[in-house]
């Protein structure tokens, strides 16, 4: 009885063991590299052609950006407008107003 | 005292709904990773110009298995020491002077499986992400972006070309997905650029940072 119980369990973790096992590609955690290795790479690097990345410059302005940029513009006219029109425009109707 | 507890209900309410209209949800998560693909937690690029540091810092956290860079942070660091946050080559010397002692890989590469400048080396035998700097403009030459290629996986429609997965930290939507002869035609136009972060082998981190000083 133990020993179909074991025999079992042994299967059961076999078959629940092995998709994990089949899908594991690419690794789980990154494979460490050895020192061979990564000097190596390090010498690898110095090679001209991979030694210009180096100068690379990133910065690259998306479609979000670009729309994001615009909301700020219009709400810094808008901002303008109103703070510099509602003191003018209470100006404007204390003017008008005066002969009264 | 009912005056001021309404008051500032209707405060609360109002800063509510402004935030839901501002999107003010929090960085973007992957719905959902390929199969095959590394499982590289997102990091949004605050500005234009932080790409490069957005996808050095979900590269980083991936190898650290854990968030322990930030963008902000890297950002600020590379300010203080009077460093380019576009430059490749510097975010090389900030990752190896970190407590970590990172190595930034930095060579030019190529779309297939050889050992080691190859993306799916780096990808599918070690697991590594690669940051790889690709330009989708071809009228401007200055339009690089830095993007994390988390996975390349066969075609689910039954068609010969490969999908590149890969997230973009400047974009609405964290990940993309493309047929491998588009990606290859946006990456050929930053010559290829591909970066790894990799750990130093165990004890020589010191020696690392030494090198790179």
């Amino acid at each position: 009885m133990i020993r179909n119980v074991l025999i079992l369990a042994v299967v059961m973790m076999i078959l629940l063991a092995t998709p994990a096992v089949v899908s594991a590609n690419p690794p789980g955690y990154p494979l460490a590299l050895t020192p061979a290795q990564f000097d190596y790479l390090r010498q690898l690097e110095t090679q001209p052609e991979h030694a210009a990345i180096l100068d690379m410059h990133a910065t690259y302005k998306s479609e979000r950006e670009k729309s994001l940029d615009a909301t700020r513009l219009s709400d810094d006219i808008l901002t303008v407008a109103w703070t510099g029109g509602l003191p003018a425009t209470i100006i404007i109707l204390l003017i008008a107003a005066a002969p009264l | 005292m009912r005056f001021y507890a309404s008051w500032r209900a209707s405060l609360l309410a109002a800063m509510s709904v402004a935030a839901g209209l501002a999107g003010c949800s929090g960085p973007n998560r992957v719905a959902r990773y390929p199969d095959g693909a590394l499982r590289v937690r997102y990091e949004e690029a605050g500005t234009f110009s932080t790409c490069l540091v957005a996808s050095v810092t979900m590269a980083g956290n991936y190898l650290l298995g854990e968030r322990r860079l930030t963008e902000n942070r890297i950002r600020n660091d590379l300010k203080q020491a009077g460093r380019d946050e576009t430059r490749v080559g510097d975010l090389k010397d900030y990752l190896a002077e970190t407590d970590e002692r990172l190595h930034l890989v930095t060579l030019t590469g190529q779309l297939n499986d050889e050992a080691p400048t190859g993306l799916g080396y780096w990808l599918n035998q070690r697991g590594y992400p690669v940051i790889c700097v690709i330009n989708r403009d071809p009228e401007d030459a200055a339009f690089n972006h830095a993007v994390v290629v988390i996975g390349i996986s066969p075609n689910p429609t039954g068609g010969s070309a490969d999908i590149v997965h890969y997230l973009d930290p400047s974009s609405v939507e964290p990940l993309h997905s493309t047929e491998a002869p588009v990606f290859e035609q946006v990456w050929a136009r930053c010559n290829h650029a591909m970066m790894i972060v990799v750990p130093p082998p165990a004890g020589r981190g010191n020696d690392l940072k030494r090198e790179t000083r």
